[in-house]
């Protein structure tokens, strides 16, 4: 009965690295409009996992359906895909307009020209994220927080049902992060599904509606108050940080 | 040297090799520009160094079959990337390494095939350095198709060249086959530097491929702008340099390169100086 209502199902995911298990024995399932954060500490497999499940990895055994297919039988609109702040090349010669219209590149036949549907969705996604006014920047010239709300209306622009966000949150101001959050919000209130790595467990509470705490394997998932207990957090990040539990409060100090 | 323009446009006029010349240089100047943007936009210029030397052996053997150099350098130099590819992905030998094997062991097969038919069947001396004042009118024809193609089919695969080299991830989650518009582009690579050999030579085509794209690079923020201004300075650099080889009877590809560094030089310059600042 689940399997039909999942947007996302993954069964004994594990992907390794010639002896290195980097993701080992993951399965989980979430419905559709979930707001789902992947936490655990650095070097946990956190975005090779995100990577597998968008179908990306070669070396990977087990299932993992999206939207009731597999990923390769997606067809390059369903799922959007926002990368970590430090894979991008801020050098590179495209403005805030030319990488939201990136997003529409699916959308468009070879050599076909924008039409103007498509440069209407690029500006009103800018526009949701509160950054039409910068749409001819150089990429490289934005605050980090800028530059990851133009990501995200990249999505937007691609209408997708599936987000996967890598990191959006590290390293990014107090504006940018509200609205990051309040468009993830919405969006998984229409219906879309999220998912999205985060590295440290504050704010988790805030953020997500789900969580998976992995550390290469799962440690626990689902909903957020019942995955965030000491007991977990301590088997997470028993390598690489502290936990204090007082009472309701959880402290994670990191490395 | 008052009158060096004026007796290089009389010299055009009057004699087809200066024109065949000329006008073979233009056309390996702007496709080196085009393709060089992409090949530095993903640090492709060790590639670029790699396919050029591994033609080496593929001309010997268009030689030896009777059949057009363009034919063999292309199949060596496209087998070379492919090879490459292989070795750094079947292996925990890195890019970098696999370029450096391949690259010189194709390079010394081509040698030693040279020296083992011997005689003056393969001119090594011009295809090393190139000789772009022996262009004949079927050579001029072949640069023009090739080049032309390699321009062609950037045109076709733009929209996906620019989305895998600036985010590679998300391009794949868009349904693009990165892999396979890498090796896409190592075959326009290697028709534009199989077309480039007559003017430049395998030792400084790289240059004609990097280079341009690199000044162009340090000029804007737009990649249209940089394209056009890449192909602009291949171009310009290539007329210079096929009139200063004539007036000063200096080698062309060498003298084709040196305007490029120095157009390279200005820029660099300038963009030290730009009021915006560079954003470094």
């Amino acid at each position: 009965m689940e399997c039909t209502d999942s947007a996302v199902e993954v069964n004994n995911l594990s992907v390794s690295y010639g002896r290195v298990k980097a993701v080992d024995d993951v399965s989980f399932s979430v419905p559709r409009g979930s707001l789902t954060g992947i936490i655990g500490p650095n070097g946990a497999g956190k975005t090779t996992l995100m990577k597998a499940m968008m179908g990306l990895v070669g070396n990977c055994n087990g299932s993992v359906r999206l939207l009731n297919r597999r990923p390769s039988r997606l067809d390059g609109q369903s799922v959007a895909y926002v990368p970590q702040q430090s894979d991008i090349n801020l050098h590179f010669p495209v403005t805030v307009r030319d990488v939201v219209m990136m997003g529409r590149y699916s959308h468009l036949r070879r050599l076909q020209p924008a039409r103007d549907g498509d440069r209407r969705a690029v500006e009103e996604s800018l526009q949701r994220v509160g950054m039409l006014h910068k749409v001819d920047r150089q990429i490289g010239r934005l605050s980090g927080g800028e530059r990851q709300r133009v990501f995200l209306a990249r999505a937007l622009a691609q209408q997708a049902e599936l987000f996967f966000l890598d990191e959006p949150f590290s390293d990014i101001d107090y504006t940018s992060e509200r609205v990051i959050i309040d468009l993830l919000r919405e969006l998984t209130g229409r219906g879309s599904t999220v998912f999205a790595i985060h590295h440290n467990v504050d704010k988790a509470f805030d953020y997500f509606n789900l969580l998976l705490l992995i550390n290469q394997e799962m440690i626990a998932f689902g909903e957020t108050d019942k995955v965030l207990t000491p007991d977990n957090l301590a088997r997470a990040y028993r390598d690489s940080g502290a936990v204090i539990a007082d009472g309701d409060d959880l402290l994670v100090i990191p490395q | 040297m008052i009158n060096g323009p004026a007796a290089f446009v009389e010299a055009l006029l009057k004699y087809t090799y200066l024109q065949q010349a000329t006008a073979a240089a233009l056309l390996v100047g702007i496709s080196c520009g085009v393709i060089g943007c992409f090949i530095i936009l993903r640090n492709l210029a060790l590639m670029g160094e790699a396919i050029s030397h591994a033609v080496l052996p593929g001309v010997v053997i268009s030689y030896l079959l009777q059949i057009s150099y363009f034919l063999g350098a292309v199949f060596t130099g496209v087998l070379t990337a492919l090879g490459i590819g292989y070795i750094s992905q079947n292996s925990k030998i890195d890019d970098d390494t696999a370029i450096g094997i391949l690259f010189t062991a194709a390079f010394a097969l081509g040698i030693v095939m040279i020296t083992a038919i011997g005689g003056t069947g393969v001119n090594l001396w011009n295809i090393l350095f190139g000789n772009v004042l022996a262009v004949s009118r079927g050579d001029l024809l072949w640069t023009a198709a090739a080049n032309s193609a390699a321009l062609v089919g950037i045109l076709l695969l733009h929209r996906e060249l620019i989305i895998s080299t600036f985010d590679p991830v998300g391009a794949r989650t868009l349904g693009i086959a990165t892999d396979r518009i890498h090796y896409a582009l190592m075959l326009l690579l290697s028709v534009v530097i199989v077309a480039s050999l007559q003017t430049v030579g395998i030792i400084l085509v790289v240059a004609m491929l990097i280079t341009p794209a690199a000044t162009a690079f340090l000029l804007t923020e737009r990649l249209p702008v940089m394209v056009g201004l890449s192909a602009a300075v291949g171009a310009a650099a290539s007329v210079v340099g096929v009139y200063a080889s004539f007036i000063y009877d200096v080698a062309t590809g060498g003298s084709i390169v040196v305007v490029t560094s120095l157009l390279f030089l200005i820029a660099f310059i300038l963009s030290r100086f730009r009021a915006d600042g560079p954003s470094n």
